[in-house]
């Protein structure tokens, strides 16, 4: 193939991918495809591509360039949300206050039997598993090593996707999602809680 | 009772929210719940339940008895004191990571969803086999096979009548033949070999047949993409054995 920038190659080929791409597949598609003699720092042009996209597509594009499951593609604006459902006329996927708490469970505390999601939840959970297990957002990942081996279950490629993960580790951590949420605290330590107002952190005033 | 409880019924997912609510509604500290008065206002929402027609599941109960016997060991100072252990300690752990996971799950809702927030490219089916970039294989799922087995049986016409007899085919010959049906064409679509069953029986051998085959890495199970159509192909492995 001829050799076109490198750049516009990488570019069109994440406009035409239907999944993320990841580095080593699409650097190993565009090296493949290139005359051995000019295969020469090939790569490092690709990585330098997708970062320059980034950096193009960081502003004034209505689609963005995200690292999502362990790879590239090109995500529309969250800004453009309205539009674009409109336009698909899209029956946005709702996913219920059990689903989603279900699905947190396993992803922070992956890997985990049923028993161990439903001592948690309170409640039994086979109805919501079957249906996270059957979206693909949550797999088998093993047994258990106790009496009984209990399947293990942990969170999938496809939920890095539909969350827009790079990978699992990208969640906050339950410790930041604690602080962020406002508490209606009882009054317990007014002098804890009121310390905690006092100040915040300084912002540029000038 | 005070004769008007408001109670939203599809708020409780289980005993652990309707706790958890109770809690927050009189702003009580989760660390030093008053379990008597909490106990009563439990008991309270299941009577109201029941009295409505909801049916209290078995969880509901087992918590009520667990505050019940809380509160009775509250009740014994001696026995508390020999713990050094509240006896509210764990269910306050237990109300804690709850509602620390309905918050997250919240949190989790409220991420940028694609296909809700944000979009990606769709194509149809049939386009994405052409593009060039390899994806790694998926590895199917039980439930990917399970998936197609189900689609199949459920368009098997029922069994003919009058009909005579079969011979009837065993395991391996089903295996035999699948292996052999894809030395033709090198791989082929795991809906493909079960359309050759002529009927449930053979459905059903056919499915542990490719079972048993993948079992013994004779043939390997894949697919291209997500949902995407389960591929079966043969493996060299034991091919050398006989």
């Amino acid at each position: 193939m001829e050799t076109t920038d490198t750049r516009k190659i990488v570019e069109a080929l994440l406009f035409i991918a239907q999944k993320p791409l990841t580095f080593p597949s699409l650097a190993s598609f565009i090296e493949r495809n290139t005359p051995a003699d000019r295969r020469e720092g090939l790569r490092e042009k690709i990585r330098q591509a997708l970062l320059e996209l980034e950096e193009q597509y960081r502003e004034g594009h209505g689609i963005v360039l995200v690292h999502v499951a362990g790879g590239y593609q090109l995500r529309t604006d969250h800004a453009l949300a309205p539009w674009l459902q409109k336009f698909l006329a899209a029956k946005p996927e709702r996913f219920s206050r059990s689903a989603l708490e279900t699905l947190s469970i396993i992803a922070y505390k992956q890997p985990l039997t049923r028993a161990e999601i439903e001592a948690i939840r309170g409640v039994d959970c086979t109805a919501v598993m079957g249906k996270l297990l059957e979206k693909g957002l949550v797999r088998i990942t093993g047994k258990k090593e106790v009496p009984g081996r209990p399947l293990l279950y942990g969170t999938t490629k496809e939920f890095l996707e539909l969350f827009g993960l790079n990978e699992i580790g990208d969640l906050p951590t339950l410790r930041q999602i604690d602080e962020l949420v406002p508490k209606d605290e009882p009054e317990v330590d007014p002098a804890g809680t009121a310390a905690e107002e006092v100040s915040p952190p300084p912002q540029t005033l000038s | 009772m005070e004769g008007h409880i408001e109670v939203k019924l599809d708020v409780f997912e289980g005993p652990l929210d309707l706790l958890l609510h109770l809690v927050r509604k009189d702003k009580l500290n989760i660390y030093d719940i008053p379990i008597s008065r909490i106990t009563e206002q439990y008991l309270e929402y299941l009577t109201l339940m029941q009295g409505l027609n909801i049916n209290v599941a078995g969880e509901f109960l087992a918590m009520a008895a667990t505050l019940l016997y809380i509160k009775s060991r509250m009740l014994l100072p001696e026995a508390f004191e020999d713990d050094e252990e509240d006896p509210r300690e764990e269910l306050a752990r237990r109300l804690l990571e709850h509602q620390l996971f309905q918050e997250t799950g919240q949190h989790l809702g409220a991420f940028a969803l694609l296909g809700r927030d944000v979009f990606a490219r769709e194509m149809p089916q049939e386009e994405t086999d052409s593009i060039g970039v390899p994806e790694p294989e998926l590895a199917a799922s039980l439930f990917d096979l399970l998936r197609v087995y189900r689609e199949v049986l459920s368009r098997m016409p029922h069994e003919l009548q009058h009909e005579i007899e079969l011979e009837p085919m065993t395991a391996e010959q089903k295996m035999e033949q699948i292996l052999a049906w894809l030395a033709e064409r090198g791989e082929g679509l795991l809906e493909q070999i079960f359309q050759m069953s002529r009927n449930r029986f053979e459905l059903v051998l056919c499915f542990i047949a490719v079972l048993e085959l993948a079992k013994r890495r004779r043939l390997a199970i894949f697919q291209k993409e997500a949902f995407g159509s389960v591929l079966l192909r043969r493996t060299d492995y034991g091919n050398n054995g006989h």
